[in-house]
């Protein structure tokens, strides 16, 4: 992998090795979505699986998304 | 009782008592905007274009930390794909505030753009460095900012030792990817590009080129220079039937 950007590497590779963050697959409302869990019953989508593109469009499935968790 | 006098009746008991009414649904929802923007009103109209923004990072096969802001090609991509598909989706606005990234996941973002059939117009505010200028060069049109830069400098493995002769032999491949990208989408030639990504004395950490606004227009790099009004102009030019070639014009 070649990341091409005029940053020092050193600024965008901070504090990776003790980033490890915990992903959780959910279904929402029908969707899969992997969240990184934020609060109790709380959790921040990080991608949205599925095969349909249209659902990428939707602005509450969107990566960064705060969604109840059951 | 008929069934007329039945349904005029004032007081009617609702459906559903728990869910909310209208009102309070549109409450909430204003809350909402508060907490996540700190503005109460947003007018909600449709739109036929569709905008996509380009900021941060580029993410590519590596999460990066989170003090990055980073935009996900496993989300853009199939957007991408969205945007191609829904009938009520006519134009793609691309707004680009990047500092560059992961060079597979920039050139898979940059050629959906260019090969998106519906016209795509390409707006660089603040910075649209690195593999950004891939991206911008791949709509139909693009436009920079008056004060917008764009940083071309030559792609590297930082922070490793290039040690055998195949090192350099892949990241030239590489880096011949950007530049055949550019150059045929842009009315830049190779040789100049070139000429752009190893020139020094402009960066102090680096070589390359950084090319403000009307430089990059001058160079050829970008269609035209202006903002969110020039942008939006234009791709209701292009929707309204005035022919544009697509992957930018050679002036």
């Amino acid at each position: 992998m070649i990341i091409y950007t005029p940053l020092p590497i050193e600024l965008i590779l901070e504090g990776s090795d003790d980033f490890s963050p915990e992903y959780k697959e959910v279904e929402k409302d029908g969707y899969k979505l992997l969240v990184e869990p934020y609060s109790f019953n709380e959790g921040k989508v990080v991608r949205l699986i599925s095969s349909n593109p249209q659902e990428y469009l939707k602005p509450e499935l969107q990566p960064g998304e705060i969604i109840k968790l059951s | 009782m008929s069934m007329y006098s039945r349904r005029k009746s004032p007081v009617r008991r609702p459906k559903n008592p728990t869910a909310p009414s209208p009102q309070t649904g549109q409450e909430t929802e204003s809350l909402k905007n508060i907490e996540k923007l700190g503005q109460v009103n947003i007018p909600q109209m449709d739109s036929n274009l569709h905008c996509i923004s380009i900021v941060g990072q580029i993410e590519g096969h590596l999460v990066l930390p989170p003090q990055n802001k980073t935009t996900k090609y496993e989300h853009i991509i199939p957007q991408l794909v969205a945007v191609e598909q829904n009938p009520n989706i006519e134009g793609l606005m691309i707004i680009l505030n990047t500092v560059g990234g992961d060079v597979e996941a920039g050139l898979a973002i940059a050629e959906l753009i260019d090969s998106l059939s519906k016209p795509t117009v390409s707006l660089v505010l603040g910075g649209g460095h690195s593999i950004g200028v891939p991206i911008a060069v791949g709509a139909d049109h693009s436009i920079i900012a008056h004060t917008a830069t764009m940083t071309i400098h030559p792609l590297r493995l930082t922070g490793l030792v290039v040690g055998v002769p195949q090192t350099y032999e892949y990241l030239d491949k590489m880096q011949d990817r950007v530049i055949n990208f550019v150059t045929r989408h842009s009315a830049v030639s190779e040789e100049e590009f070139r000429k752009l990504m190893f020139s020094t004395g402009q960066l102090a950490r680096d070589i390359g080129t950084v090319l403000v606004g009307e430089d990059a227009v001058n160079k050829g790099l970008i269609d035209s220079i202006g903002g969110l009004g020039e942008a939006n102009a234009k791709l209701n030019e292009m929707l309204n039937g005035n022919p544009t070639p697509p992957g930018g014009e050679i002036q």
